[in-house]
């Protein structure tokens, strides 16, 4: 339903964690919106000035038009689907639920309330340095993408091991459908749909029952390829996303992330020069760009404001590309079943502090 | 590592009046000071400079070695590093309160670095010249249990500390210490030519101190690094009578070349030159080129550690280390 | 905001070579003293002191260069002429100029290739990737103040921008020293509100009221139209070290050199959102190298002798990028929407 574009959009978080305070804080800095309630069975809520509910039933009846879902994967979906059939738009914490069947249930609830917008926190393809790369491919000059690599690794983090995102009935998976779903999106960006899909799946080191690195490869019937490799065993924080066309490269490096640790957000950008017969060079000139701020958060939550006030559908982050990418997600898990773990990982896992 | 954190800034001021004080006591005339060769090439040639509390600076025409001339002999030197209240003062007001910090950032990484560098010798003797409180040798003890650790240190009250902790001391200059040919398999000296009347005679008495395949490693004052070369006469580097001798790092890898060593490494891992040139510029006013104030003002904390990174790759950090073998 | 960084092959050898760069500047020294000290006869030459348009201060005279005296305003460390001529009789100077003839005549050809490809070439892709990246589009090109005819027809024949004109608001143009095909002149007042990119290459240093123009430029702009600007700050290495002695210093070229500071404060004002600011310059320390090489005698700078004379290629190039990719280097290039 339409709001009157004088009215501010009155919305609520469900789940008051860490994802849900920086949507708060970045609500707070938008003129569009105002924040009625949020919702936190912790009592992370605590000294907010806005009323705090422990159950999402309550804050959903307290009249908002929007709420925010930012709770562990396995509550997502009966929260979104709640407050979609009470005709309130969402906003949903990627990854969009544990498995594709949560997609699917969430996209009938859809269904069923046309007018209700429903997006998913795709949030890197909000990225500056994202952004322009996208320009850079969509204009053709650089020609077709051949192919896309991308890199997606932290290291873990305080008592990962122990992290809800570790226990398969919580979250749905591991380090993949945490964080390289965010590559696996971009790579979409940039390719679109992939049909064959092959991964290995490890426990190198972390004592958790799911995939603490994936590596993955992704076809299309374009002959596009995709590789990923998602680490919870990345060291060195890092984030490198490389695109491959027919007259040039582009490549991004770091991200500029809340906690600031994969570097300085960065895209590289070369056009192929050739020599006298018209064959390409190696290390053609580069240009390069460093971003200073991340704008991405603000610029998510203007997209959704914009959809809901102006009633347009959705085009970043949708219910498809929620659905796209989590059936990606659930073939990568089925080509590799997570076999024990790595004889490496039993010694430095024992060996841990 | 932040300048702060391993010199307290007004123990510092204070420590340093001190030593002007003492200038006057113990040096108080400078008829009484020799005219010496470049203390790095032995040259003869060279250019003034400046005038600091009383001593001239002239830099080496051949090698740019910035050294006193003429300088204090060796004799009311040693009296002074050993008797003057400036120097008990470095010991009791201003080294001791930051000790344990600069055992931590300093000694520790100094310790395992050595280790990680020099395997090989973790069996051998290990002597440190000028061992101060022995805070070297201890960390490097912690590394290396089998290596035999002698303190070469001169002040008996140095020599007192370092066996209050175990440390085996030769209670001496190494210039004079006597009968122990190539007994070491590494000598350390930080710190330390930049004070000596003679570097040279330290250098070539290491020389013989070591076994074949021995290792001298120094750390010293690179004269052409950032911030004294930006700040010049207003650097607190530049400070008579203690810091008398500013190698480089040509000087310093020709000085140990012509004493019969290879060098294995000469490099600047300074860390601190930008943090001392914008503390000048904040708190002494001090004058600099125009680019560096706009720096301090402006540029961000990534874009100052980026440019300290780029003068310790390039050999233009004032903290310089070298490392020489002997054949 | 962001900040670009190139890496390529150009050389000043290529773009300035000697004798021929010295004999342009002995020319432009020449004609820049006469008009500073008054003996080149125009009308409306009288000199006029100039406030700092970004603080409204006098600024404070530093050195003289070629008879015009420099001025740092002590707020922004901007760097200004003053006092300096009119817009009108600086136009009608460079109508008249041996130097502006020289330029096009001699020296544009003796390095048509070389700016072909280290200058105009890059423009142009830079360009494209504006258009691509802020307006597809874009069909309205208009390049203020051009310098470079040739330029302008390579941005015709990429075939990327319906309309490209030049604009002069110092007709008439057939008094101008400018090859530009009927067809793409244009005045000002044709396309109010109506550029959707606006170029400004070199211009802001070197017109007499740079505040103005860049209020010009907001009105050319169609809403969310981009504008486009190059220029020189005196926040840049080459100036920061070398100051008055900067080889490339030409007063009447480079009568604004705007710090960093007060460039983005000034293009904020006259309503734009800054989307790039960059100094992907590449000269700036063969410059100062040259210049130190040329003049043993220069005051200060011990530590670069130095490091010229015992660092390398190596530690000289990775400076260069480090003062591109913080904004130190001479030559700025901005993007701005506007609002
Ligand atoms: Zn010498
Ligand atoms: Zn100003």
């Amino acid at each position: 339903m339409p709001l009157s574009r004088d009215r501010r959009i009155k919305a609520g978080i469900v789940g008051y964690g860490r994802m849900g305070k920086i949507r708060g804080a970045c609500l707070g800095r938008r003129n569009e919106w105002e924040l009625i309630g949020i919702c936190d069975i912790q009592n992370h809520g605590m000294g907010c000035d806005v009323p705090v509910f422990r159950e999402w039933s309550g804050l959903l009846s307290a009249g908002p038009d929007a709420v925010f879902v930012c709770t562990p994967n396995r509550r997502l979906p009966e929260v979104v689907m709640d407050a979609v059939s009470r005709g309130i738009h969402v906003f949903c914490e990627k990854p969009p639920g544990c498995t594709l069947e949560d997609v699917i249930r969430m996209r009938e609830a859809e269904a069923a309330h046309p007018g209700v917008k429903l997006k998913f926190g795709f949030n890197h393809r909000y990225h500056a340095a994202v952004q322009d790369a996208k320009a850079i491919v969509d204009s053709g000059r650089l020609g077709r993408v051949m192919w896309v690599r991308g890199i997606y690794g932290k290291a873990g983090g305080s008592r990962y091991d122990q992290n809800w995102r570790n226990r398969r009935e919580l979250s749905g998976g591991g380090i993949l459908i945490d964080q390289g779903i965010h590559m696996l999106d971009l790579f979409r960006l940039f390719c679109d749909d992939f049909e064959e899909v092959k991964s290995f799946l490890t426990r190198s080191y972390w004592t958790v029952e799911v995939e603490d690195n994936a590596f993955v490869l992704l076809r299309n019937s374009r002959g596009q390829v995709a590789m990923l490799h998602s680490s919870a065993t990345q060291w060195q924080h890092r984030f490198m996303a490389e695109i491959y066309l027919e007259r040039g490269y582009l490549a991004i490096t770091g991200i500029l992330s809340s906690t600031r640790t994969y570097g300085r957000e960065t895209l590289r950008v070369a056009r192929c020069q050739y020599d006298a017969e018209g064959y390409p060079q190696p290390n053609p000139e580069e240009t390069i760009t460093y971003y200073d701020e991340d704008r991405s958060w603000e610029q998510e939550i203007d997209d959704f404001a914009r959809s809901i006030l102006e009633d347009r559908p959705v085009t970043v982050g949708g219910s498809s590309d929620a659905y796209q990418v989590m059936s990606l997600v659930q073939q990568i898990y089925t080509a590799d079943p997570l076999g024990p773990r790595s004889a490496a990982g039993e010694l430095t896992g024992a060996a841990m502090p | 590592m932040k300048e702060q954190e391993i010199r307290n800034r007004e123990a510092f001021v204070h420590y340093l009046r001190l030593v002007r004080e003492d200038i006057a006591n113990y040096f108080p005339d400078s008829e009484q000071f020799r005219t010496a060769p470049c203390p790095a090439c032995g040259a003869l040639e060279h250019t003034a400079e400046f005038a600091k509390a009383g001593f001239e600076y002239v830099a080496c025409r051949a090698c740019s070695t910035l050294f006193v001339n003429p300088r204090p002999a060796a004799a009311p030197l040693r009296e002074f590093y050993l008797r003057s209240p400036s120097s008990r003062y470095w010991v009791e007001g201003f080294f001791l309160p930051v000790a344990e910090a600069r055992r931590e950032k300093i000694f520790r990484p100094r310790a395992r670095q050595i280790a990680g560098q020099l395997p090989a010798l973790a069996r051998e003797t290990i002597g440190d010249i000028g061992a101060g409180f022995g805070l070297f040798l201890e960390e490097l003890r912690i590394l290396w249990p089998h290596a035999r650790m002698i303190a070469i240190e001169p002040s008996a009250e140095m020599a007192a500390i370092c066996r209050s902790k175990a440390i085996e001391v030769l209670e001496t200059t190494v210039e004079d210490l006597e009968g122990q040919e190539s007994r070491f398999g590494l000598l350390t000296a930080f710190e330390l030519l930049e004070h000596l009347y003679q570097p040279r005679a330290l250098v070539e008495k290491a020389w013989r101190l070591l076994r074949p395949g021995g290792r001298l490693l120094a750390t010293t004052l690179n004269g052409q690094g950032f911030d004294i070369q930006v700040l010049w006469e207003q650097s607190k580097s530049v400070f008579p009578p203690h810091h008398l001798n500013f190698l480089n790092p040509r000087a310093l890898a020709g000085l140990c070349e012509s004493a019969g060593f290879v060098v294995e490494e000469v490099s600047t891992p300074g860390q601190l030159d930008w943090d001392i040139v914008e503390g000048a510029i904040a708190n002494d006013s001090a004058t600099t080129d125009r680019i560096w104030r706009l720096l301090a003002r402006n540029g961000s904390e990534r874009c100052k550690r980026e440019f300290q990174a780029w003068l310790s790759r390039h050999g233009l950090s004032s903290h310089m280390r070298i490392l020489a073998r002997k054949p | 905001m962001k900040a670009v960084v190139l890496r390529d092959d150009l050389r000043e050898a290529d773009i300035r070579p000697e004798p021929l760069y010295a004999e342009y500047k002995a020319i432009l020294e020449n004609e820049s003293r006469r008009i500073f000290d008054g003996s080149i006869r125009i009308e409306n030459r009288e000199l006029l002191p100039f406030d700092c348009p970004n603080c409204g201060k006098a600024p404070v005279a530093e050195f003289e260069r070629w008879g015009a005296q420099y001025c740092r305003c002590a707020t922004c460390a901007s760097l200004l002429v003053s006092p300096r001529p009119g817009q009108e009789a600086l136009d009608a100077f460079r109508r008249e100029s041996r130097a502006g003839r020289f330029w096009e005549q001699t020296f544009a050809a003796a390095t048509g290739a070389a700016r072909e490809h280290g200058i105009f070439r890059p423009r142009l892709q830079w360009l494209l990737s504006i258009k691509d990246r802020y307006g597809p589009r874009a069909s309205v090109v208009a390049d203020y103040r051009s310098k470079y005819p040739t330029f302008l027809e390579a941005l015709c024949d990429s075939g990327e921008f319906p309309q490209v004109v030049s604009l002069q608001p110092e007709a008439p143009w057939e008094k101008l020293p400018l090859a530009v095909r009927p067809e793409r002149r244009a005045g000002p007042e044709a396309l109010l509100h109506r550029t959707d990119i606006l170029t400004l290459f070199e211009v802001i240093e070197r017109v007499s009221n740079p505040g103005e123009v860049l209020h010009l430029a907001r009105e050319l702009c169609a809403p969310g139209g981009v504008l486009v600007l190059t220029t020189t700050s005196s926040s840049g290495f080459e100036y920061q070290l070398l100051g008055g002695s900067a080889p490339n210093l030409n007063p009447l070229d480079r009568m604004n050199l705007f710090s960093i500071d007060a460039l983005t404060r000034l293009i904020g004002k006259a309503g734009f959102e800054i989307l790039e600011l960059s100094t992907p310059g590449r000269l700036d320390v063969a410059t100062v190298r040259k210049t130190l090489e040329s003049d043993p005698d220069l005051p200060g700078l011990s530590f670069w002798r130095y490091f010229f004379r015992h660092c390398g290629e190596d530690a000289e190039h990775t400076l260069q990028e480090f003062l591109q990719q913080y904004r130190l280097s001479s030559h700025v290039r901005v993007v701005a929407r506007r609002q």
